[in-house]
């Protein structure tokens, strides 16, 4: 059985691993072991946190595979970005320049550097190991946090963001770096980004363009990646777009990907949410599938089982799986 | 003889010639008829006006050759600009980003679009016939206008600037144009260029992009040639240098070719121009040096060049023919001062 629950310190060398092999553009999981245990230290202590409105907290949660005995996937979601350092984005604005006089309209994108999303909470940090990347198992990660969103909704923001990998080929560049961002650090993409996961992430504000940049004057390589999302990440983009999150001409500074926003409140797992009392049985084989949490805040655990009729029906190993027993309250919604 | 004055009604044929060999570049004399006429109507009342630099006024002078007759040269000054419509020009400034933690210090020369020129006053409208571009004529025609700012400085801002012509192929292509502002406007630069002789530059500013533009994040061909001057107009930039022009970061919008400019009292020309008392002989014999000699007079302007030996103070001897054709008598004041910068 597949497992979603917080991350643990015992879990560090798993965790280690993933970033490792998560590769350049991925900077919530750096691959730097320091960073990664207080990553870990910093989601315990969100868990076990009491808090009204979401503040600093990150939420780490890892995927683990019980028969197997193995950690197989990491995901975390934030409760807010830019509250203790800058949340840098740019934004995509149509400027009109127009002249009736010389019959002229033409609207020219350029990109603007903002702080718009500064208070929004972001799932971030996605990682699942490529043999379990099938049977509905990366959408049990990716939406396992969602329903734990609609159990603690007050532990997060009214916006919802997720940051998707922009185009980067196999030697770690990005187009969208070499032509705007090299100019002003004067450094490599992955050294850059690097950076922005340690404490010089105000160090941006001093390097980046503080002017909004024409898009049809950068180079075509550079404009052809705008708002792009790297292939890697095709079925990450169709599960968020599919749980309603979309693009609204948000982009990363660095790789120039897509940064997909919704209200979080319209999520659709988090709308569709329903609570109800779990009965014991034999394991549901048919029906339709259904994310169950237990609606725990330090001891969540998620996992997909299905339902058929109107009540919730969980095998012995399914509850213990949620450490929930017959008769407990838990949150489900349809895969 | 060689002599400038004032434009006058009787040029509007000469002057439509030389539109024509001037060409579509050319967009302060357009070979149009009507525009012609109301730019000497509009010279012709800048020279008769009384002082008002609170309005353009456009001093317009031709290069005559006394034995045809005709005007085969043009040059103009502008008392100032910037007032009726608003004038453009980028101005290259300088942005600092950087970082001690991290070891990073970068310096960007960056586009700003800029009003910095309103209110000054502008040397502008120079061509002359290629037939007569020979005998120190295209000097003559450039500085006289020097002399004339010596003489009526009251009549101009006291800032001074001059529009050089950039870089453009052979096919009058502006690679400027053509990596910067086409991409603002579906228009070709003959086109804009065009616009801007009608005095529609106005529009095609608006239409210019508005915020700062980073220059390391323009295309190659682009940054290359900001604030560099077409090759044919090199000599014309290095005189106005050795004249005490500077270029100080300001590019015209279309083509980012240089803007020199000075303070009018600083102009070596009009620093060192003095005033002379003359007498009058029939037969002078030719000094060594080449002066700018003019006349004192606002309305009956004359300027031309003489051979002199360098006088030391009063009086300036002169030959009848130059008397006459700067319209003076013995006893009479003029301005003179040496064509070139005195090598030492």
């Amino acid at each position: 059985m597949l497992i979603v629950r917080p991350i643990k310190n015992d879990d560090s060398e798993a965790f280690n691993n993933f970033a490792a092999a998560t590769g350049v553009g991925h900077t919530n999981l750096p691959n730097h072991p320091t960073q990664l245990a207080q990553k870990i230290n910093h989601s315990e202590l969100s868990f076990a946190s009491s808090v009204d409105h979401a503040g600093e907290e990150a939420y780490t949660f890892v995927m683990e595979d019980t028969l197997a005995d193995r950690l197989v996937g990491t995901c975390t979601v934030d409760a807010t970005v830019g509250l203790s350092q800058p949340y840098y984005s740019y934004r995509v604005d149509q400027v009109t320049h127009s002249s009736i006089d010389l019959k002229i309209n033409n609207r020219i994108p350029a990109l603007h550097m903002n702080h718009d999303y500064t208070g929004a909470s972001r799932l971030s940090s996605f990682y699942l190991e490529p043999d379990y990347r099938c049977d509905f198992y990366d959408q049990l990660l990716s939406k396992s946090r969602l329903l734990f969103m609609a159990c603690f909704p007050e532990r997060f923001a009214a916006t919802t963001i997720a940051e998707m990998k922009g185009v980067i080929d196999d030697e770690g560049i990005s187009p969208f770096w070499e032509s705007v961002g090299r100019h002003f650090f004067t450094m490599d993409f992955a050294e850059a980004d690097l950076l922005t996961t340690s404490s010089h992430r105000h160090f941006i504000a001093n390097l980046m363009p503080r002017y909004p940049l024409y898009v049809p004057l950068l180079s075509d390589k550079a404009q052809a990646v705008i708002g792009e999302h790297h292939e890697g990440v095709e079925d990450i983009v169709n599960i968020l777009e599919h749980e309603g999150l979309h693009f609204e001409g948000h982009v990363d500074i660095f790789d120039a990907g897509p940064i997909l926003e919704v209200r979080t409140r319209h999520i659709r797992a988090i709308r569709h949410a329903e609570q109800t009392q779990v009965l014991m049985g034999d394991e549901v084989l048919h029906g339709k599938r259904v994310l169950v949490c237990n609606n725990s805040c330090h001891d969540f655990r998620c996992i997909i089982a299905r339902k058929q009729g109107l009540s919730l029906v969980l095998s012995e190993a399914q509850l213990e799986g949620l450490q929930v027993a017959a008769g407990n309250t838990l949150t489900y919604c349809q895969l | 003889m060689m002599i400038i004055r004032p434009l006058v009604e009787t040029d509007a044929n000469a002057l439509l010639d030389l539109a024509h060999k001037a060409g579509v570049g050319f967009t302060s004399l357009p070979a149009d008829p009507d525009r012609i006429v109301s730019k000497i109507a509009a010279s012709l009342s800048a020279f008769s006006g009384q002082v008002d630099l609170n309005s353009e006024q456009s001093y317009v002078f031709g290069l005559e050759d006394t034995q045809t007759s005709q005007v085969v040269g043009i040059c103009g000054i502008e008392s100032t600009i910037g007032l009726s419509s608003p004038w453009y020009s980028y101005r290259i400034g300088t942005l600092v980003h950087s970082s001690r933690e991290l070891s990073v210090h970068n310096t960007f020369p960056t586009l700003y679009l800029s009003n910095d020129q309103t209110a000054c006053a502008e040397v502008c409208t120079l061509f002359l016939d290629p037939d007569y571009r020979h005998s120190k004529n295209g000097n003559l025609l450039s500085k006289s206008r020097f002399l004339f700012l010596a003489e009526f400085p009251e009549r101009f801002e006291s800032k001074i600037i001059a529009e050089m012509r950039g870089v453009s192929d052979a096919n009058g292509q502006s690679p400027f144009w053509d990596g910067l502002g086409a991409h603002f406007f579906d228009m070709p630069f003959a086109d804009a260029d065009r616009l801007t002789g009608l005095g529609k530059k106005e529009f095609i500013a608006e239409l210019m992009p508005r915020h700062p533009l980073y220059i390391n994040l323009l295309p190659q061909s682009v940054r290359d040639v900001i604030g560099e001057v077409h090759p044919s107009t090199q000599p014309a930039r290095k005189m106005l240098e050795d004249e005490g022009f500077r270029y100080q970061g300001y590019v015209d919008i279309f083509d980012a070719g240089p803007t020199l400019e000075t303070q009018v009292q600083d102009i070596r020309a009009v620093r060192d121009s003095r005033h002379y008392t003359v007498t009058v002989e029939d037969n002078v014999p030719a000094g060594e040096t080449p002066y700018l000699v003019s006349n004192t007079s606002l309305i009956s302007y004359r300027c031309t060049i003489t051979y002199i030996n360098t006088p030391e103070s009063g009086p300036l001897c002169i030959s009848t023919e130059l008397a006459k054709a700067l319209q003076i008598t013995a006893g009479e004041p003029v301005r003179a001062v040496p064509l070139f910068v005195p090598r030492l």
